[in-house]
């Protein structure tokens, strides 16, 4: 599947690592030692895009569990993405 | 095969059986492959830039002193130390956790705690037999992270019963052994002869739990941390 706005698929970057704590995601990038934590929000978008790859997706099954307006869903899911991959913890084809 | 990939860890159908009876019988369970090629090739790759130094081990043996004697000298990693802070983020896994209580039969396990070694062939360098019991560890993990080859630098293990220690030389980088951590139960490193043995070596412990264990010990380097706000 490909993010119909942009055709962009999201994959994990190689040198992440990410461990559930508590109620937090928290991932490690061995590149630059740096590490970033997620709330429980942020955490479910982080999973959703992983599994289906773009934002469309993902926006769509927050729309579906959650009851959330699609465009907003997608903006913020937008938004984190573009977070993650300016970390180097997502990367982008 | 057990296996810890970047997302998670993996073990194959029997493993679990067949792990449990090694380590009933030598004290001792091959892990080959624990580490996913692509998860070991970043952690070598930080190794090479760890900045080792040498340090004595120390330690008290009740039926012998009650005084701390040193029983081995090598290089260590700094406490801070990207290779071993990454190795420590990627071993603290709760399904793993499982698997190793399920392998040994140990308490369940609050977390795991370790270091990185390196042992050379020069004279000062070596392990005497010691046992590792204190500071609630329960089982030992040894990972290989040598990227060349070296001779000597032998685990030994011996308990009772096993009149003859159980051997562990050198296996691939990212292969690993857990060992047996019980009163009764030594283990020792015999000198390294030609080369340089580079090894992640820890105990799985049953205190703290995991989650504290990551908070007082992940969270303590604000520094490195950046919260991603997601509202």
């Amino acid at each position: 599947m490909t993010d119909t706005n942009t055709g962009e698929r999201f994959q994990l970057a190689e040198a992440v690592l990410f461990q559930d704590i508590q109620r937090e995601l928290v991932l490690l990038n061995m590149e630059n030692q740096q590490y970033y934590g997620l709330n429980e929000v942020g955490a479910e978008m982080w999973r959703l895009l992983l599994e289906y790859g773009d934002i469309e997706s993902a926006a769509g099954q927050i729309e579906t569990r959650y009851n959330v307006d699609r465009e907003k869903a997608r903006a913020d899911i937008r938004s984190l993405a573009n977070d993650l991959v300016q970390a180097g913890l997502l990367k982008v084809s | 095969m057990i296996e810890i990939t970047q997302t998670g860890v993996v073990a194959q159908p029997g493993a679990v059986e067949r792990l449990r009876e090694q380590f009933s019988a030598t004290g001792c369970a091959a892990l080959p492959g624990l580490l996913a090629r692509p998860v070991l090739a970043h952690l070598m790759k930080l190794v090479e830039t760890s900045d080792f130094e040498l340090k004595e081990e120390v330690g008290v043996f009740p039926r012998v002193t009650s005084e701390a004697r040193v029983f081995g000298r090598t290089l260590f990693a700094p406490h801070y130390d990207p290779a071993r802070f990454s190795l420590l983020f990627l071993i603290n896994k709760t399904p793993l956790f499982r698997l190793v209580e399920s392998i040994t039969g140990c308490p369940p396990l609050g977390n795991f705690l370790g270091r990185l070694h390196q042992t050379r062939a020069v004279p000062d360098q070596h392990i005497d037999w010691h046992n590792d019991l204190s500071d609630n560890r329960v089982v030992g993990l040894n990972i290989n992270l040598s990227a060349h080859d070296y001779s000597g630098g032998l685990f030994q293990l011996r308990g009772p019963g096993f009149p003859v220690p159980a051997e562990v030389g050198r296996i691939p980088a990212g292969d690993a052994f857990l060992f047996r951590i019980e009163e009764g139960w030594n283990h020792r490193l015999t000198p390294v002869e030609s080369g340089v043995r580079t090894v992640c070596v820890g105990w799985f412990r049953t205190d703290p739990d995991r989650e504290t264990f990551f908070r007082r010990w992940l969270f303590s380097d604000a520094a490195q941390y950046r919260p991603l706000e997601v509202q």
